[in-house]
């Protein structure tokens, strides 16, 4: 398919340049909003038990609660005598009170003013308790050391740090978009995130695989950079096919999945389009510039 | 490896996926909506069936123990809101307690709990608080209510009472209604109680036997348990085999020194499991209960007796059944979305890559299939991460043999025939194969280390889906490829 050769590594400068301005942005975007809105599961927030006096269902309510702007935090209870729905939303701000008159104004101009009662409201705790979120990072830690230890093993060690470097550039890309678009981090974020850096990786390496290979010969190590090329082109309609299917899932995901996947889908979407250019742009980019300032000695085979 | 080892291989793997299938088929696609809800009913209410009934529920329970659980997203479960009982709290520092003081007992409570939880095999549970001082706990599945108690509420049940025997001797059939409750509660003297022994039916279910009344001071309980072990009698028959503290120990002394002669109640969770006869004081403080329970249950007693104790009573206040936090529609949803997005791409492979697409499609099918066998054999509970995880391994299935075709393209364009251009294919793509699935196997084995919560699902999803999807898109698709050059004669081949 793709014969003619196409100049990737040799535009690492502009893409450098998109990566960072993304990134740059994207932090400077998370940091004048005070952090990444955090959903229930990691701020906790409040609860409203609602009767439904009248029959409707749990999208309905749903929808009123996304128009609010308060997150799509539903449970239906299951009681034989009232349709008993549990609300949630995030600590978003300090003032509960307004959020739940809110939502209350919501549901009752949706469904009439007397057919809604309010039974309860309360405050709940974070899901995910702050001691977990603590160990996730020495988690996180450990999974890229031991991916460092693997990739320095079976290739070398620069290109572990740059696999990971591209991984990190995901996942960076990704948060930056949920907060361009105002998304709270909740659990499903959270899955996408881990799913993305399982795709980065597997991206990546197979391009580095094929970087090795064509690195034994002595002439082509003597032009690093264009073997480097040559080898994304080689991958290149591997790295295409494999993204556009993983694509055609999460963009089902998002179109069909209902609103509460969308989040989960969007974050994907963004992810795998980053994880693609990544290993391209990002990873090998970073081979070919670490051997200008370092170069690497040839491997005898 | 000759070609009919590598098909009975194959064959085999299947088989396995298909036995570790099933039980998870029957449950949800044969067995009702209301017929899986009568495995979560009370031993009270379950005896109110005939017979054949009880042992088809006794049946399914075994059924639920090998199948693909679904979490609190996407089936919900139990909803249980609990109250610390402050006053005891209060009276034991005989003073009113600082809202610090009650976080504190309040996070000392939630630590205990995950962990108890957590021994009895509940995943992805979810512990909150709620308001300042109430916990809320939610248990994916409305299984057993009863159980759930069990796991939540646990410990502190476990009391020591001396039996009355002149009033229990008393008791007459006729001061009993139908269901076994006592008409006239005024004929128990002040000072004592009456309770119910209780034993296993045929059906292993616990049923109410005859009334028994005691004197109602607890003599020593819960709290000064050390150590608690499971062991089983000289005729085969589970027992729990408890060490009290030095101090319990010496007060279980002085009990058993007083009352020699009479009976000795144990009960756990009001319910008197045992009540053996006191022949002499027992020192030493080794105590082991003999009851009409399964080796299971004497296991969750020695459970719930080892867990470390609460430092606040507590109690259920609210317990009830709750929907799926996605609700019904996201799921059906999420499933459509999952059929759609899996169907384009056996399309898109077929498109792309013809018939060799069809080797691949199969591949994949296998390894949804597989993945599914193994989730049930693991008795694994299915969250929205966990099929994160599986969208992730249909995407990497797929991957692996796109890697594959592609080489197996430039092997053909560099003049090979078929077959030298499949093996030698197959050789150069199973390097980059291994080592991709292998970074992301270990980033993935990292992360199930986590205890639990979310991430542990998605990573124990993908690290067997990474596992399985090697065996499917290099062991099986290279079989089918031998095969089908064999069977057509394949001089060029369609990919």
């Amino acid at each position: 398919m793709f014969k003619k050769v196409l100049k990737i590594v040799q535009h690492r400068k502009i893409t450098y340049i998109v990566s960072a301005a993304i990134i740059v942005v994207g932090i400077a975007n998370i940091a004048l909003r005070g952090g990444l809105k955090m959903g229930i599961d990691f701020a906790g927030g409040n609860m409203m038990q609602v009767w439904m006096k009248d029959e409707v269902t749990i999208g309905e309510v749903r929808d009123v609660l996304i128009d609010t702007g308060y997150g799509n935090n539903v449970q239906k209870i299951a009681d034989p005598e009232k349709d008993l729905y549990i609300l949630k939303t995030a600590a978003l701000e300090r003032d509960n009170d307004r959020v739940i008159q809110e939502i209350t104004d919501g549901l009752e101009e949706e469904f009439g003013n007397d057919r809604v009662v309010i039974e309860k409201v309360d405050i709940v705790g974070p899901r995910i308790s702050s001691y977990l979120l603590r160990t996730s990072y020495i988690v996180g830690l450990v999974a890229i050391l031991l991916i460092l230890l693997y990739t320095t093993f079976r290739f070398k060690f620069r290109f572990g740090v740059a696999a990971i470097c591209a991984l990190i550039h995901d996942v960076l890309i990704v948060l930056s978009f949920i907060s361009f678009v105002g998304k709270e981090m909740d659990t499903f974020i959270l899955a996408a995130l881990l799913t993305i850096i399982g795709y980065s990786l597997n991206d990546t390496i197979v391009v580095f695989d094929r970087v090795r290979e064509n690195l034994r010969s002595a002439k082509a190590f003597e032009d690093y950079e264009n073997t480097v090329n040559l080898s994304i082109n080689q991958s290149l309609s591997r790295t295409l096919i494999t993204s556009i299917t993983t694509l055609l899932v999460v963009i089902s995901l998002y179109v069909f999945g209902g609103n509460i996947m969308r989040n989960f889908a969007f974050a994907l979407i963004v992810g795998i389009l980053a994880g693609t250019y990544s290993s391209m742009f990002v990873a090998s980019a970073i081979v070919v510039d670490w051997h200008r300032l370092k170069p690497e000695k040839i491997k005898k085979v | 490896m000759n070609k009919a080892f590598r098909i009975l291989l194959v064959l085999i793997a299947i088989g396995i996926a298909v036995w570790g299938f099933s039980s998870t088929y029957i449950w949800y696609f044969r067995y009702s909506k209301e017929d899986r809800a009568l495995t979560n009913l009370t031993a009270e209410k379950l005896a109110q069936y005939p017979e054949e009934k009880r042992l088809q529920i006794k049946e399914m329970k075994t059924l639920r123990g090998r199948i693909i659980n679904l979490g609190l997203d996407l089936q919900g479960g139990i909803y249980m809101v609990l109250e610390p009982d402050y006053k005891e709290l209060q009276r034991r520092a005989g003073r009113e307690l600082t809202p610090d003081e009650i976080r504190d007992a309040i996070r000392q409570v939630m630590e205990i709990l995950r962990n108890r939880i957590d021994k009895f095999g509940v995943s992805e549970p979810s512990i909150t608080t709620q308001g300042e001082d109430r916990i809320v706990v939610e248990l994916p599945g409305s299984k057993d209510p009863d159980r759930a108690r069990t796991v939540v509420m646990g410990r502190g049940l476990l009391e020591f009472k001396i039996v009355d025997e002149v009033t229990t001797g008393n008791l007459r059939r006729d001061m009993f209604d139908d269901t076994g409750l006592i008409i006239d509660s005024s004929i128990i003297p002040s000072g004592s109680e009456l309770k119910y022994f209780w034993s296993k039916n045929k059906y292993d279910v616990l049923e109410r036997r005859r009334a028994v009344v005691l004197y109602d001071e607890v003599l020593l309980d819960g709290s000064t348990i050390k150590r608690a072990q499971v062991a089983t009698d000289q005729f085969g028959k589970a027992e729990v085999i408890f060490e009290l503290s030095a101090e319990g120990g010496k007060q279980f002394a002085q009990i058993t020194e007083v009352n020699v002669g009479k009976r000795l109640a144990i009960i756990l969770d009001d319910k008197i499991m045992t009540m053996p006869a006191i022949r002499e004081r027992i020192p030493g403080g080794q105590v082991r209960i003999t009851g009409d329970f399964t080796m299971k249950d004497a296991q969750d007693i020695a459970l719930v007796l080892r867990a470390g104790a609460f430092p606040v009573p507590l109690q259920i206040a609210e317990q009830r059944i709750v929907g799926p936090s996605l609700g019904e529609d996201s799921i059906e949803a999420g499933i459509k979305a999952a059929i759609v997005g899996s169907i384009l791409v056996v399309l898109f492979m077929l498109a792309y890559f013809k018939a060799s697409g069809i080797i691949a499609d199969i591949a994949l099918a296998l390894n949804i299939f597989l993945l599914l066998g193994v989730l049930a054999w693991l008795n694994f509970t299915l969250t929205l991460p966990g099929i994160a995880g599986m969208i992730l391994t249909v995407g990497m299935a797929v991957d692996a043999n796109v890697i594959i075709f592609e080489r197996i393209k430039e092997e053909l364009r560099s003049g090979k025939t078929v077959s030298a251009a499949v093996q030698s294919g197959y050789e150069k793509a199973f390097r980059t194969i291994l080592d991709a699935n292998m970074t992301t196997l270990i980033a993935t084995f990292v992360l199930s280390q986590f205890g639990s919560g979310p991430i542990k699902g998605f990573a124990v999803t993908l690290s067997i889906g990474i596992v399985i999807n090697m065996f499917t898109s290099i062991f099986v698709t290279r079989l089918l490829f031998a095969i089908g050059i064999d069977a057509f004669r394949v001089k060029k081949l369609s990919i």
